[in-house]
């Protein structure tokens, strides 16, 4: 069947119609990806037990919740930065992030676009300011490495994550795209790391399959400090 | 849809992109085009064979034993799977994104008694942005029609002979 003559015209009025002005950069879109993921890893904790609370680094509770939209430190200030509180009943309390900055093993600072870790860690970095302090990596119980592409994923991105999961020693690190990615899947696979791909609102069997790895996460932690 | 007609469709689809800001949607549309089909392929090669005393044999005369072996080959796209691609990737940018960011504002309104969701970059030189679900909303309605739109396109770019 032919195409009809108005087809272009018609999916160019749809496009700009369902266009957010937010999305005129490769990195807004990553930077909303990134949060969508944070939701995913906050439900997760709540699924498996937790208490849940948001904060910000003002104070009080987070109207509106600011997301960092550029590697940062967890201390700082110049925005009133939102982050979710975990409290697992008789465990230490937790704290979800994203993208701030974390202390690998080579005392070299990588970037966790969603990064769970120890409440005292957290509060020992915010305590310290106006210096800013990087929270240790040994710290971390969950860090997410969240890659929204368009195109396909590009491998060397594989090959940063074999390298970053190599410099932390946070207990589950996992990298999570928003689209198929062969070529790292087949790597990741291989070397068994811990990855997701397809992962968006309209795939609920793949979301929850990543609900359930996040939930193991947080299932060992309740193990370790019960 | 002939390559040519998916040449032209390509090009026109790409400049509007272009023209609504999601030129860097046409760019990593590129470079995954670039990089062409990748393949496992069994091809044959054809291998000299070891010798007791290869040095006495001249150039090109030495044994050479045929076998097949495995390589990863890359077929250059089409262009309609040239186009086939820039159909996905806008179907991602424009519907999944809308979703996504849908999901985000809704669920921290949900959380947070109608809070708005900020990205807010620590630079002060960057520019952030905000979300909520009155501003989402819509835009998830109009990309479930424009999948509708883009689906139809794509099925006419792969079924065609």
């Amino acid at each position: 069947m032919p195409l009809r003559p108005s087809m272009l015209t018609e999916i160019e009025a749809a496009l700009g119609a369902a266009l957010l002005p937010s999305l005129t950069t490769a990195s807004a879109a990553s930077d909303i990806y990134e949060a969508y993921l944070f939701s995913i890893v906050v439900e997760a904790a709540r699924s498996e037990g937790a208490n849940v609370m948001f904060e910000c680094v003002g104070g009080g509770i987070p109207n509106p919740f600011v997301f960092r939209t550029s590697p940062g430190y967890i201390a700082s200030s110049e925005h009133n930065y939102g982050y979710a509180v975990l409290a697992f009943p008789t465990r230490p309390p937790l704290e979800v992030h994203v993208g701030i900055r974390v202390d690998g093993h080579s005392h070299v600072l990588h970037e966790c676009d969603v990064c769970v870790l120890f409440q005292d860690e957290a509060q020992l970095c915010r305590a310290k300011a106006p210096l800013m302090v990087a929270p240790r990596s040994s710290k971390v119980i969950v860090a997410v490495e969240a890659k929204h592409y368009t195109g396909g994923v590009p491998l060397h991105l594989g090959r940063a994550f074999l390298g970053l999961e190599a410099d932390l020693s946070a207990e589950c690190v996992f990298f999570v795209a928003n689209r198929d990615a062969g070529s790292i899947e087949k790597l990741l696979a291989h070397k068994r790391r811990r990855w997701d791909s397809q992962i968006t609102p309209l795939q609920s069997d793949r979301v929850s399959r990543l609900h359930h790895s996040f939930r193991n996460a947080f299932k060992d932690f309740k193990a370790k400090f019960s | 849809m002939t390559e040519s007609e998916a040449d032209l469709w390509y090009s026109r689809l790409s400049d509007f992109a272009r023209s609504r800001q999601l030129g860097w949607v046409v760019e990593e549309v590129e470079a995954e085009a670039s990089m062409g089909e990748l393949r496992r392929s069994k091809l044959d090669v054809s291998e000299a064979v070891v010798d007791d005393e290869p040095a006495m044999i001249p150039v090109g005369l030495a044994k050479r034993r045929k076998t097949r072996a495995t390589f990863v080959v890359a077929r250059q796209f089409t262009a309609r799977e040239r186009l086939a691609l820039l159909i996905k990737a806008l179907e991602i940018a424009v519907s999944q994104h809308t979703t996504i960011a849908n999901h985000v504002a809704s669920y921290v309104s949900e959380q947070l008694g109608g809070a708005a969701a900020q990205f807010a970059p620590e630079l002060e030189t960057a520019e952030g942005f905000r979300l909520s679900p009155n501003e989402t909303r819509p835009a998830v309605e109009a990309g479930q029609h424009l999948d509708v739109l883009l689906t139809e396109l794509l099925r006419e770019v792969e079924d065609a002979p």
